[in-house]
């Protein structure tokens, strides 16, 4: 009997290497350019960054057209390749409030001071599958591109654009912020520990994977939790990053896409004067991700309840199941062998059956 | 010679053993508290790595901590060189160090390994990591790590033992197979790792140094050399090891190691193999190709 | 930052330096030799002292030099680790010469029950370290067994103040709240007592 299973790994893991590449070209289409996917399916890239937790758009399209499109292990990619980058800077604190606009609404008031604006969305169109899209040359593309140019219509001032929840606030009616540590915990420094300060915490939802994310707040505002989010405020846009140099000097270091949301909370803290307030839950992600910045904001509120009395309450339970690399390497783990364990438990169950039935096996 | 003159890491774009030199000083801190703290878990960063959570980065970036150009490395996978998995961290590792690696438990420094510990007996010149799954072996009474960390604190095991107690009730034995839980210097309840109860005798007052690695669950832990580890057990109910009894590994003969079940895949019939693989054929009297890269 | 230029690697002495170390500490009372640097700390500083402190420290960790020329060495120390001097009660990692009197390491850190890791270590200069129990008449001769130890090992250690035996065995009565620590010797030899290592002075007859 042939039974020596030393030497084929080697050549397995190589075939299967192959193979996979076979798949993804045996159809003789085209080779995907990596800037088709990073223009194109944006969203897809946008949602990659922010679970990968870098922000390099190139990268994270690359990673998309190496994972053949499959998002976790895209994100598995990248966060792999960030941790072998050296870290130079810390950026100071952004601001969101200085964020170049492309998208600003609030479900809060009908009319708030700068105005609702829907920019790029597709909430309010029709899920028709699109067959004019199987079609689309470049030429009908530059065509449409030099209309929907000329025909902009651009203001003499942009806007200003101030926070909906400061409204709240000017007028008391927002509780305070706890006060936070100025150097913020790194949880890719130190490990998690619980329970876990709220900076810790938003890190950790940051680099969430967004369906899983999805999951535990839809848990929330279906009924299994306290959370109705009016949502405050959400935006989507360009935010300025700087730094401090060698020299102390602040730099600009250049713009991030994010995306983010300020959900209202029912009335519960009560203010100095012992009178109940609105609390907020805040999200905030890389790219486009609206879904993702909204659960995030339902969770930082659910986790901060006092008393928790479901899952999406459960700080500890929620940021140990959120992050996708990890959720998805584990649940993988599963195809390994697990031959000895099982040995050791059919020795187990062998015995146990002996005591059960009075028989020898 | 240094590696990096061997290989300048433009070449190879990595730093020597893949990891940056922050990410092996946390660690190697850390290694250092476990070895002080016989079987409690401490907490550490966790890099990620190109190696999916759950396969092994935790036992990884011990190893890659530790690892030196002299050394020789050992990866094995339920006992097995040339598991898929083994040979994908042994791929790893010599590409970013290029260090020899070798199937023979004896040769070996630094041997990493997934739910077995070798048969060939180890010594104080080698080090044997561990890839761990599970850190806590009081995950399966308790989900929360907060409480359990608090049960550790005060050593309310309490718990722990009802389980143990229940399991004999209701099955005549406890039925805990692989992950036993042993107590390690009087003071911790430790998980082992899925190793086999086979194996867990070799823990106590071992001439070996192990560590335990869980990259997904963020601990490191240790059993330092000549340390009590004692399997939790009743006084008449005493801790056994699997029951191999009337079987031998059909290609060696031997009644002494962990024995594999396996179906033939030609025949279908029910035949036992050492699981150490690298022992069998050494009772063979095969010879190993160890070496550079050796894969 | 190290560069590798004062004759101290980054990646490899580090790494046999650890190996070193972890040896020491995973077999109380097992000499080590450390490999030799370039360095040249301040004052009275050995270099093997260090290349230990330039193994283990960096910006993510504290610590605090004690003794008469603490000043220098702790400047010394955070420009080349980057690691953060802060008071005793505090540091992660202690650095203190074993000749001297030194009562403010009572106040090391000792962890909490919930994470005893976050014990501090002790990183005590000495002038010998010798295993050899022949020459008994000088020096502090202990007894140490525990975790590590095959039955017992007997240690002669020249250099080491009377007081530091008191402050390893009040700081480490509290099992698993305790202070690690690592002996390192002006030859480059080291050992080291992690907390579980019971020491008993030897008395000389």
């Amino acid at each position: 009997m042939g039974y020596v299973a030393v030497r084929g790994g080697t050549e397995a893991i190589t075939e299967a290497m192959k193979m996979l590449r076979y798949f993804r070209l045996k159809g003789g289409s085209r080779p995907l350019e990596v800037r088709q996917i990073q223009e194109q399916l944006r969203l897809a890239v946008d949602r990659v960054m922010s679970e990968g937790s870098l922000y390099a758009p190139f990268h994270a399209a690359l990673a998309l057209k190496q994972a053949e499109g499959d998002t976790i292990e895209a994100s598995f990619i990248l966060r792999a390749y960030r941790s072998t980058l050296p870290r130079s800077y810390v950026s100071l604190p952004a601001d969101t409030r200085q964020m170049r606009i492309l998208r600003r609404i609030s479900a809060a008031f009908k009319d708030i001071p700068g105005g609702q604006l829907l920019g790029p969305t597709r909430d309010y169109t029709q899920r028709l599958l699109d067959f004019t899209l199987v079609e689309e040359g470049e030429e009908q593309v530059a065509e449409f591109i030099e209309e929907y140019l000329k025909d902009l219509d651009i203001p003499e001032e942009i806007p200003s654009f101030p926070k909906v929840i400061e409204l709240l606030r000017l007028e008391g009616l927002l509780a305070e912020e706890e006060p936070v540590k100025p150097e913020p915990p790194d949880i890719t420094r130190e490990p998690l520990t619980f329970p876990a300060p709220r900076q810790a915490a938003l890190q950790v939802l940051a680099r969430g994977e967004t369906g899983g994310l999805l999951a535990l707040a839809y848990s929330s505002m279906k009924g299994y939790g306290d959370i109705h989010p009016t949502i405050g405020e959400l935006r989507v846009g360009y935010v300025p990053l700087r730094l401090k140099d060698s020299w102390g000097r602040e730099v600009y270091a250049g713009r991030v896409l994010v995306t983010e949301a300020e959900v209202i909370a029912r009335l519960e803290a009560v203010g100095e004067k012992g009178k109940p307030q609105f609390t907020l839950g805040y999200g905030l992600c890389f790219g486009h991700n609206e879904l993702k910045a909204i659960s995030m904001a339902v969770l930082d509120r659910a986790m901060r309840s006092t008393r928790p009395q479901v899952p999406a309450e459960d700080q500890e339970f929620v940021l140990s199941i959120v992050d996708g690399i990890e959720s998805s390497g584990f649940a993988a783990h599963y195809k390994l062998p697990h031959y000895i364990t099982f040995q050791s438990d059919l020795d187990r169950l062998r015995t146990a059956r002996r005591y059960k039935g009075g028989e020898v096996e | 010679m240094r590696f990096a003159e061997l290989v300048p890491p433009r070449r190879t774009g990595y730093n020597f053993a893949f990891l940056d030199e922050y990410t092996k000083r946390e660690v190697r801190r850390k290694i250092l508290k476990a070895v002080a703290l016989p079987g409690y878990q401490v907490p550490f960063a966790s890099r990620e790595l190109p190696i999916a959570r759950g396969w092994g980065t935790g036992g990884l970036q011990i190893t890659l901590s530790l690892l030196g150009p002299h050394d020789v490395l050992k990866v094995i996978d339920q006992g097995c060189d040339g598991s898929v998995n083994a040979v994908n961290l042994r791929q790893l590792v010599v590409l970013t160090t290029g260090i020899k690696t070798t199937f023979d438990t004896t040769q070996a420094t630094i041997i990493q390994t997934r739910h077995r510990i070798p048969e060939e007996p180890l010594t104080e010149k080698q080090i044997l990591v561990l890839q761990v799954p599970y850190p806590d072996a009081l995950r399966i009474v308790e989900p929360s790590e907060r409480k359990t960390r608090q049960m550790h604190a005060e050593q309310d095991y309490s718990r722990m033992w009802v389980y143990l107690y229940e399991d004999i009730v209701r099955w005549g034995e406890i039925t805990i197979g692989a992950r036993y839980p042993v107590l390690v210097h009087g003071r911790y309840i430790m998980d082992p790792s899925p190793i086999p109860r086979w194996d867990v005798p070799k823990l106590n007052m071992a001439e070996t140094l192990y560590l335990f690695g869980a990259g997904r669950e963020k601990r490191i832990y240790a059993i330092p050399p000549y340390t009590r580890v004692v399997p939790l057990e009743f006084k008449d109910h005493p801790f056994r090891v699997e029951d191999f009894s009337g079987q031998a590994c059909f290609r060696c003969g031997s009644v002494n190691s962990f024995l594999d079940e396996i179906y033939d895949s030609r025949t279908g019939r029910k035949v036992y193999a050492c699981s150490d693989t690298a022992y069998c054929d050494k009772r063979l009297g095969m010879r190993f190709s160890a070496g550079r890269n050796g894969l | 930052m190290i560069e590798g230029k004062q004759g101290f690697d980054p990646v490899f002495d580090s790494q046999k330096i650890f190996r070193c170390i972890l040896d020491s500490m995973a077999r109380p009372g097992k000499i080590n030799l450390l490999p030799a640097t370039g360095l040249c700390p301040p004052g009275e500083w050995c270099s093997h002292v260090a290349a230990v402190a330039f193994t283990l420290l960096d910006r993510e960790v504290t610590f605090c030099v004690l003794g008469k020329e603490a000043q220098k060495m702790e400047s010394y120390l955070v420009l080349n680790t980057g690691s953060r001097p802060v008071k005793v009660e505090e540091a992660d990692f202690i650095i203190v010469p074993g000749k001297d009197l030194i009562p403010r390491l009572s106040l090391a850190k000792r962890g909490n029950l919930e994470y005893p890791d976050g014990g501090a270590t002790v990183i005590v200069t000495v002038d010998e370290i010798l295993s050899d129990p022949e020459h008994r008449y000088q020096g502090l001769a202990v007894t140490l067994s525990g975790p590590g130890i095959p039955d017992h090992c007997r240690l002669l250690i020249r250099g080491l103040h009377l007081s530091y035996l008191e402050h390893f065995n009040n700081l480490n009565r509290e099992y698993p709240l305790g202070v690690d620590w690592i002996m390192v010797a002006e030859d480059g030899r080291i050992a080291c007592l992690p907390r579980t290592t019971t020491v008993n002075q030897e008395v000389v007859i």
